[in-house]
């Protein structure tokens, strides 16, 4: 049989990092040609988008996506692994080339700037006062960092 | 008007050949199964056929636009949450309606004129039901009379099989084999089908972990199973169906296999079990490769059945093993996996098999009931079944034998670079009818690249120059991987449950709402024995109550594979604009006894975003259809439509209310109208009661904050 064993008291996923919240959360870096190139240092920057944004987002998630997609199957650790290293521009790109699937590009970037501060709410990054900003560059400037150490 | 001989290709314009061909055909005999006569809807598709379609014409075109709703029936209060979505279809006998509702899947028995609720059913709760990823999900109940009685069959998503008295919702006075060891439960009238499932199965016979527990269910370690689609009952045998946690959802190889089982109406004794990974000296079997058999799991049959109660055969439809997206542990065609199923009824033997396709990796899981009717083809009486596909093939078979009535083709398709995985060589493509949409046969080729303005035809072309075009079974590339493109590209074009396909079988035409879909694929990346982390890792599984697909991976080895790496890798829209032509919905028409599209036509209007996008200024945008889909029925001369808004956008008028259409069954065209208080989804029925004629429309919008319901219309006294 291929794949790799593992025992079965490991049957429960272990977050590689402990959901320090409040510890890092998006870090400035600057904007990369592409995913594969080395990742610049991370600079803190906590506070990235503000509650009132994230709750919009949620908002026209449960309008618009959640037909397909549960939050908390989307958002959380699994938030946190599949988007490490990338930049919420990243996201941004994704999200509007790709989804709602069937309609992909069928929110404003308003809205879907608003649904990347609720994926980020909902996996445990804080929230300040700032709003993720409109700019496109600026928004690839924030890296997404695991939550870590 | 000149009648065309049918099969003969004549172009012109469509309305005119749908009409020559309706009346050329309209003197063959009539084909419909059992199920709607009387005003009856006794199956979630109507007919045993699944053709949701019906003979009642009280309801036509002249007084159509004075449909009122005379009841609306909500199913918000039918779970812990509010749900938007009304997955049932629900069954009319004699006066009464049921169905399961809301986020619970109570079953409910609604009075058909005033729509009071009869009565409901709840299923005490189960520690396996909290764990279930299908806590929601139902999509109807199965009727039988037994003995002179009207029993209601439910299968549960905690894998429960009920027999409840229709008048009175009771579970039954003895039936069923063995009482359910579960304080709450009743002495009789319900079966724990997990225990009959893994009877015969290997890894549970070798279990070590302790003694069989009724409420938490099957060990996470060995599978999960659950139902879906309610169970189909023919000639006294309740077939039931089950489903998984979705593959996709999973990043673990090992799962109980979703076999099928077939349990005596009268006396709820479980008859047969049909393996749907066939065990050694089963037919099958060698499709298995590295004796995958012995850990794959999950097969299951999610979407609804048909049955030919005449013949004693039930139809069902399956989907793919564990683990989706990678296959290579499980080398082969995996029968029977993606095929459709036709099982001696009293038995549960194979009588005939077809695998629509080999080895599914692209998450193709056959989404919609087989359609019976009977068909005449070049002359010839066939008892046909028709099945549609998320890939937008059509597959037309002679439903006695199981051979295709037109020549199907395995034709040679992409193969996977990620190592270790398995692609079949080859797939069926059928050579007639032709697809719902022909960009899946090539792709985005030369025909299909956006070319609306000479810029934008540029902008694609440079665009879709950094990806590798193809068609279907386009598989996800390894990441990262060394080719000169950036990701493979393909394309699907047909249907979903959500929007089922529906049959005439007086004229044995067929009609399919189908969406033009392309996409790159997410590319895999090695696991080294790591699991997909999701959302609620940790925590136990009381937590999970609710969160449906929330349900752990089950087995216990990791696939050396699962979706991951940079999301650059999509194919991108040039400022909102596709790089291909955009088809968003379309309703078609085929005539199955020649296999000719009659007709093919958008469903409601290009959204404004396009239409007034600044890249489109003076260009006279064509009607590629609007985003929500098209839901349909068959009612007399008429095809009764209207779009959802879970998944796209329903077409409105001007006031913004949701639309029921009459449409001319022979043109498509839109005859007369009628306001909807609640967008529609999913499907639709019609009966008649008391001599009045209702249609009934699953309804609910997460857009506009309307809860799933059923909304029923009729004419005014
Ligand atoms: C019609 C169903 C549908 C709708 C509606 C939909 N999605 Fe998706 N989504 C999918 C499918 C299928 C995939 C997996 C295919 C892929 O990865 O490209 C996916 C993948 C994703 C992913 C990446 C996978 C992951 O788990 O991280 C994200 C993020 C996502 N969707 C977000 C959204 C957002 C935000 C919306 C609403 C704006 C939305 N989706 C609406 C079907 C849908």
């Amino acid at each position: 049989m291929v794949g790799t064993s593992l025992k079965t008291s490991e049957f429960v996923l272990s977050l590689k990092t402990p959901l320090a919240v409040g510890a890092v959360v998006i870090s400035c870096a600057a904007p990369r040609a592409s995913a594969q190139d080395a990742a610049p240092p991370p600079a803190l920057l906590a506070g990235a988008f503000s509650a009132a944004q994230a709750a919009r987002g949620e908002e026209t998630f449960k309008e618009v996506c959640a037909a397909c997609h549960n939050i908390d199957e989307m958002a959380g650790a699994r938030f946190r692994s599949s988007w490490a290293d990338q930049t919420a521009g990243d996201i941004f790109d994704f999200l509007s080339n790709a989804m709602p699937q069937g309609d992909p590009g069928s929110l404003t970037p308003e809205e879907y700037r608003n649904i990347i501060a609720f994926f980020l709410n909902r996996s445990g990054y804080p929230a300040g006062e700032r709003e993720l900003p409109v700019d496109k560059a600026e928004l690839s400037k924030l890296r997404i960092v695991a939550l870590s150490k | 008007m000149r009648a065309f001989r049918s099969g003969q290709r004549v172009v012109g314009p469509p309305g005119v050949l749908a009409v020559a061909l309706f009346l050329a055909l309209s003197s063959t005999p009539s084909a419909q199964l059992p199920g709607t006569a009387n005003g009856e809807w006794r199956y979630l598709g109507g007919d045993a056929g699944h053709t949701r379609s019906s003979t009642l014409n009280q309801i036509n075109a002249s007084n159509f636009s004075g449909l009122k709703a005379v009841w609306v029936y909500r199913g918000d209060n039918f779970g812990p949450g509010v749900e938007y979505t009304a997955r049932s279809t629900p069954i009319h006998v004699n006066g009464t309606l049921y169905t399961v509702m809301g986020q619970r899947r109570q079953v409910a028995a609604i009075d058909a004129a005033t729509g009071e609720t009869r009565w409901t059913f709840r299923e005490p709760d189960t520690m396996r039901y909290l764990r279930s990823p299908r806590t929601d999900f139902g999509k109807g109940v199965a009727y039988a009379e037994v003995d002179g009685r009207g029993v209601i069959f439910v299968s549960t998503p905690a894998f429960f099989l009920w027999a409840l008295d229709a008048k009175t919702g009771r579970p039954l006075e003895n039936w069923g084999t063995k009482p359910v060891p579960l304080k709450e439960f009743p002495k009789s009238g319900v079966i724990d089908m997990i225990p009959d499932l893994v009877s015969d199965w290997d890894p549970w016979l070798k279990w070590k972990g302790g003694a069989y527990d009724p409420d938490y269910g099957l060990p996470r370690q060995l599978g999960m199973i659950t139902c879906s689609s309610p169970p189909i009952v023919a000639n006294g045998v309740v077939v039931v169906l089950a489903g998984h946690e979705p593959s996709y959802d999973q990043t673990r190889i090992e799962n109980v296999p979703a076999d099928i089982q077939g349990y005596d109406a009268k006396t709820g004794k479980r008859l047969w079990k049909f393996h749907v990974i066939p065990r050694p000296g089963e037919v099958g079997h060698e499709t298995w490769e590295n004796d995958a058999w012995k850990h794959s799991g999950n097969m299951a049959s999610w979407a609804p059945a048909s049955a030919d109660p005449q013949r004693g055969l039930v139809y069902i439809v399956t989907n793919a093993s564990t683990y989706q997206f990678y296959t290579g542990h499980r080398p082969g065609h995996n029968l029977f996996g993606g095929s459709v199923l036709a099982l001696d009824v009293k038995t549960g033997q194979r009588k005939w098999h077809y695998q629509i396709h080999h080895s599914d990796q692209w998450n193709y899981d056959i989404p919609t009931a087989p359609i019976l009717m009977d068909l005449t083809v070049d002359g010839k009486r066939i008892p046909a079944l028709i099945q549609n596909t998320k890939q937008g093939l059509i597959f037309a078979l002679n439903r006695e034998t199981g051979q295709p009535i037109w020549p199907i083709e395995e034709r040679p398709v992409m193969q996977t670079q990620v190592p270790g995985n398995y692609t079949a060589k080859t797939q069926p493509y059928p050579t007639r009818p032709e697809p719902l949409d022909k960009i899946v046969l090539g792709g985005i080729t030369d025909e299909y690249v956006m070319d609306w303005t000479p810029e934008l035809k540029k902008r694609a072309t440079d665009i879709l120059s950094k990806f590798n075009i193809g068609g279907l079974y386009v598989p996800p590339l390894p990441y990262p991987h060394t080719n000169s493109y950036v990701n493979n590209v393909g394309c699907v074009g047909g249907l979903n449950i959500y929007h089922p396909p529906v049959a005439d079988p007086t004229t044995g035409i067929m009609y399919a709402s189908h969406q033009r879909g392309c996409s790159a694929p997410q590319y895999l990346v090695p696991t080294e024995g790591k699991d997909e982390e999701r959302g609620l890792a940790g925590k136990s599984e009381e937590e999970w109550r609710g969160r449906e697909r929330h349900t752990p991976t089950t087995g216990t080895t990791v696939a050396r594979f699962k979706q991951g790496g940079p999301r650059t890798g999509v194919l991108p829209l040039m400022d909102g604009v596709p790089v291909y032509k955009p088809l968003n919905q379309a309703l078609a028409a085929y005539d199955m006894n020649t296999g000719e599209k009659l007709w093919d036509i958008p469903v409601g209007q290009t959204p404004a975003r396009l239409r007034n996008h600044p890249l489109l200024k003076g260009v006279n945008v064509p009607n590629v259809g609007g985003t929500g889909h098209s839901i349909q029925m068959v009612v007399g001369d008429l095809l009764v439509q209207t779009t959802e808004d879970l998944r796209g956008e329903a077409e409105a008028n001007d006031k913004g209310m949701p639309l029921l259409h009459a449409r001319d069954k022979k043109t498509g065209r839109i005859l007369a109208s009628v306001e909807l208080p609640v967008p529609g989804q999913y499907g639709m029925m019609t009966f008649m009661h008391d001599k009045k004629q209702y249609i009934v429309v699953q309804a609910g919008s997460a857009r506009r904050k309307q809860p799933g319901a059923l909304v029923a219309l009729a004419l005014p006294d």
